[in-house]
């Protein structure tokens, strides 16, 4: 009986933080800038959060294309459709890895580094300074950030593609001496620029608010002590992970259906 | 007699069921300094959050009396305990933000009122600096800069004074008079620290357990019967208020 109230209890609280974390981010998006220094911080913002996390994302992507080659190698070759390798990395890349992974790499370089900026700032009457000198912190603070990260994800995702696939195609062709041309004829064929490609990135877009808005819930909400922003950055990337899996569980069964 | 800039009548306020202000009654006058003074943890910055609008009450109510008739609202400058400044931002654009915020001024303009606010605390030459890179005593300074950055008509210092050396608490006791001199602004100053606010202070608080101790100008203060504020405006007497402490 206990665990059936625990478990009920728990539901009810998950389900009362979504709704939280949802009007937060209704209330983010209606604070719309109004003045030229809170639109700059977006392109600041897009700066700190996008551009400086470029090095991880095609660093991880040629990794991470060159692993997909020498497995993907290794199971064709047993029969005998090594041929085929371009296709099974590009569509591994563009259909899954590319936006699960740059949205995974992201959440740990900009997702916990936004939430202990932001709990940093409350924690430093940084938010309480600001708010003295009536500078909004929805239009100046949030919604900068939100756009930001809305923005960076689904191009740090090409950028991830992009990559992964160059990765895949010099260890196929230098390592693997597979046939440079096949690989790239491969791709050619049977990828498709509306039902993989933008698919793909269809799901950043997705990925990118719920990394967004959970970073910065739990950023102006982080209680006022080490530990807190702590716990704060933890949860953003325990949430945002765990979201991101289940979000696109949820869009790949819609898309294989609808598109 | 002039009318309060600030009147707060039977102010309470609890942070859940723990009492930090019992039914206090406090007026700023302006174009006074006025000081909240006390040990830690009666509740003095509570009152100036209270004041400021940061925190809501329990109970009682607080009313501005606005200098213009159209009711604009009063311009606010705090300077927090910890300084607050933002620590991405150097000196210069710390004390730029609220004006950029607030007015559409060509970059020359803007440039020339920022550097009047540093000149005024001595912080010409640290504008290209972060926080990081100053001295507690500048760091202060640059705080109080940023504080006056839309000239307004009330600061509120939180504990000025506090972690800062005597000639750089004497030199932020100067500045506070000289900002309150030239901006024609009204002040409150919560602090522990008793011979620069007494030299200070137009009118004075002295909160003990929740609730106002003293309160009169500070040549009056030595004349107070209570054994609690003889003890704090002379630390010598420190033994009575141990055993004030005590009986109570």
């Amino acid at each position: 009986m206990s665990f059936i109230v625990l478990l009920g209890q728990s539901t009810y609280n998950q389900i009362l933080l979504i709704g939280r974390i949802t009007l937060f981010f209704i209330s983010i998006l209606k604070s719309f800038p109004r003045k030229i220094i809170e639109t700059y911080q977006i392109v600041l913002q897009m700066f700190f959060i996008g551009a400086k996390t470029i090095s991880i994302i095609v660093l991880s992507a040629i990794f991470i294309g060159s692993v997909l080659s020498i497995q993907g190698h290794y199971i064709l070759n047993m029969f005998g459709a090594d041929d085929q390798l371009g296709q099974l990395v590009a569509l591994s890349v563009l259909r899954e890895l590319g936006p699960v992974m740059t949205a995974l790499l992201f959440i740990g370089r900009a997702g916990g580094s936004v939430t202990s900026e932001i709990g940093i700032m409350r924690l430093t009457d940084q938010i309480n300074a600001l708010k003295s000198m009536q500078v909004s912190i929805q239009r100046y603070i949030m919604f900068p950030r939100l756009v930001a990260i809305i923005v960076s994800l689904p191009l740090l995702t090409m950028l991830f593609n992009a990559f992964a696939i160059i990765g895949a195609y010099g260890i196929s062709t230098v390592s693997l001496k597979l046939d440079p041309g096949m690989f790239l004829i491969s791709i050619n064929t049977y990828v498709s620029l509306w039902d993989d490609v933008a698919a793909g990135l269809f799901k950043t877009l997705f990925f990118g608010i719920i990394i967004a808005t959970i970073a910065l819930y739990y950023g102006i909400n982080a209680t006022k002590s080490s530990t807190g922003v702590a716990h704060a950055s933890t949860k953003t990337v325990v949430y945002s992970s765990i979201s991101i899996l289940l979000c696109d569980y949820i869009l790949t069964s819609m898309l294989m259906r609808l598109w | 007699m002039s009318t309060a800039l600030i009147q707060a009548d039977n102010l309470s306020i609890y942070y859940d069921s723990q009492c930090v202000l019992n039914r206090i009654n406090v007026k700023i006058m302006p174009n006074q300094t006025t000081a909240f003074m006390g040990p830690s943890g009666v509740g003095k910055s509570s009152l100036l959050k209270a004041l400021s609008g940061q925190i809501s009450l329990h109970s009682g109510t607080i009313n501005y009396n606005y200098k213009d008739p159209n009711r604009e609202p009063l311009k606010t400058g705090i300077l927090f305990q910890d300084n607050a400044l933002l620590l991405h931002l150097t000196v210069f654009e710390n004390v730029a933000l609220p004006i950029r915020y607030h007015y559409n001024l060509p970059e020359k303009i803007l440039n020339e009122i920022v550097m009047m606010k540093l000149h005024a605390v001595n912080l010409e030459h640290a504008a290209d600096l972060f926080p990081d890179q100053l001295s507690g005593g500048m760091t202060r300074r640059a705080a109080i800069a940023r504080s006056i950055a839309l000239d307004p008509d009330l600061i509120f210092y939180d504990e000025p004074f506090a972690g800062q050396d005597p000639i750089n608490a004497e030199s932020i006791a100067k500045l506070i008079k000289k900002m309150n001199k030239h901006l024609d602004a009204t002040s409150i100053i919560i602090t522990h620290e008793v011979n620069l606010t007494l030299q200070l202070a137009d009118y004075i608080y002295i909160f003990d357990k929740h609730s106002i101790a003293f309160q009169g100008s500070p040549q009056t203060v030595s004349k107070s019967k209570n054994p609690f504020v003889q003890a704090f405006i002379n630390p010598s007497l420190k033994s009575d208020a141990q055993s004030y402490e005590d009986k109570t």
